[in-house]
Formats: C-alpha cells, structure tokens, sequence
C-alpha cells in the first residue's frame, strides 16, 4: 500500500512537472552501485534504471529503484541477494525521500560543481532510517548532474547475514548513485 | 575413488558458485510494450504476479537510446505517454545499439523485474529490427 502512495505520488509529480514547465526534473535511468568489502570476497552490484525526480522549485528529491535490478558478477550471489537478503519479492523497492539543502542557490544557465547536502528517508527491505549525506551537483550545458555516496549498515535495515558467511559479506556496504536530469 | 568424487564436488561447487548471472532465455510470452504498460498501470498487482521473473519479447517504438558508461538502455514507448518500457541491454548486444535510433521499431527479449514509473526490464537482447 506504501509503495502504491509513492508511485501516486512520482506519477503526480512527474505529471504536474510537465504541467508547470521546467521546475520538475526526472531521470528514469540513474544508476546505483554497491560494494562489499570482506575478508573472503568482495561483492558488487548496479543498477542502471534508478528512478528520480528533483523539485527545483520546493528542492525535494524522490528516488525508487528495484532490488531486482541489481546486476551481480556472479548468479548465487544475485539469487542470495534477492532471496535470502532484501527478500525482493516482499520488498520490491527501495525508496529514498528528501531535500536537497542550497539547491536554490544553483543557476542552471551557469555551468559550475557546488557541493549540497540531501537529507531525507531511505526505505530498504521494508525498514526506514533517516539518511544525511553530502552529493556533488554539477552544471554542464543545461545538464544537471548528481552524485553521491553514502555507507549502508545492513543491521539498520534488518538484513540478517547468517554467520556461516559473516567472512562474505560487509557489515556496512558502500552505496554509489548517480543521476542525469535535464536531458531525458 | 572417494578423492576423485571429493575433488569432482569441489570443481561442481566452484562452478555453482562462481558462474556468471544466467542470460535470459526464451521468451515465455510476446507482448506489446504499450500492453506491458498499461497492464502494470492499471493493475500493478496482476502484472506483477503475471510478467515479474518472466523472460518477455516485448514489441515496441524506440524512444530514447542512453548510454552509460558502455552500457545502454532503451526506451521503448509512445512520446506522450508518460510510462515506457526501459530495458537494459546485455553487455555484448553494445554493436547492436550503436546502430539504434528513435523511432525504430523493434521486438526486444529481456526479464522483467518490475514497475516504476516504467516497466524495468533487465538483460535485453534485441531479437529484430525492422
């Protein structure tokens, strides 16, 4: 039902932006990346249709991604990973929810990097923890980009690693995500 | 004989464990990527239930061609609708994409992994293009 309310939310964003003009931005092809770095192995992941809208106007930022569209190097660990980890299927998506503080501040007519800080909600394997982080914004012809990295600890979204392979898999995993709005 | 079967077990279980995700195969239905949108749309429930895990060949108009860093995503969809059909190629389909423009027509193959404000499809192949 959640999940239900943020889509009609995104949609009704997505629709009012193209109503209002250029105030509302999306990115329907973001990616997200993370990395695990343990005794035994290191493990990574991207997913390269990462959903986002940016409110230039009220500075929001909505994101949503599908677990399943993690691409792993190896099959097992994408299956664990669905299964066993995040439990995909009861828990569809990843959301994050915030604010992006100075982003009225930035000129889109001028290019130039300013560093922001996004504070919000990140929602993983059904679990919502307050999340701060800085991002880089970036100006380029008109495109706006952003990146932003930020350390996960599974423990606060309830992802239980069994101790038979505590030696694979980080406590904390390194979350990379980057978007593109202006252009598509 | 009993080393051999171990030393077999151990080469199966490095196999099992260190094999790359699986292509997806045949397709298990045909569908039009305005069908596959309006189906998710209207009924995100049953869609999922029915396309979700499912290898699809999916039918469409290409939208929008974006790269990534070597990897490519098509859109597939009509310019005024507001969801499409985004599918991730698979890396060695790249020769295949640079030839891809907006406004092709073509059928893709890929597993569906759900809806956003598009229907994600991951691991595509471009079947034909007309």
């Amino acid at each position: 039902m959640h999940y239900q309310k943020l889509l009609g939310l995104i949609s009704l964003l997505f629709i009012t932006g193209l109503a209002v003009g250029q105030e509302r931005y999306i990115d329907r092809a973001g990616t997200a990346s993370f990395f695990s770095e343990a005794p035994l192995e290191n493990i990574s992941a991207h997913n390269r249709q990462v959903l986002s809208i940016i409110d230039m106007k009220t500075a929001e930022i909505a994101v949503s991604m599908l677990m399943k569209s993690f691409i792993f190097e190896k099959a097992l660990m994408q299956e664990h990973f669905n299964e066993k980890y995040v439990e995909s299927d009861k828990y569809p998506k990843a959301i994050f929810k915030g604010t992006i503080d100075g982003l009225d501040k930035i000129d889109l007519t001028q290019n130039g990097t300013h560093t922001v800080q996004v504070k919000g909600m990140l929602t993983i394997h059904g679990e919502t923890n307050p999340l701060t982080t800085r991002a880089v914004l970036t100006v380029e012809n008109g495109v706006l980009w952003g990146t932003t990295s930020f350390p996960v600890k599974l423990e606060d979204y309830n992802i239980k690693v069994p101790s038979l392979v505590i030696k694979n898999i980080a406590e904390t995993v390194a979350v990379d995500v980057k978007f593109n709005w202006g252009v598509r | 004989m009993v080393i051999g079967l171990l030393f077999l077990a151990i080469i199966i279980a490095y196999y099992v464990a260190t094999k790359p995700p699986a292509l997806a195969g045949d397709p298990a239905m045909k569908v039009t990527a305005d069908q596959l949108v309006t189906e998710f749309s209207d009924h995100e429930d049953a869609a999922t239930h029915k396309y979700v895990d499912q290898v699809l060949q999916v039918q469409g108009v290409i939208h929008e061609v974006i790269e990534q860093e070597g990897t490519f995503v098509i859109l597939l969809g009509k310019e005024a609708a507001a969801a499409r059909v985004s599918c991730t190629l698979r890396r060695n389909n790249d020769a295949v994409a640079y030839g891809l423009t907006t406004g092709d027509r073509l059928d893709i193959k890929g597993r569906c992994t759900g809806f956003l404000l598009d229907v994600v499809l991951n691991d595509c192949e471009v079947i034909t293009l007309e």
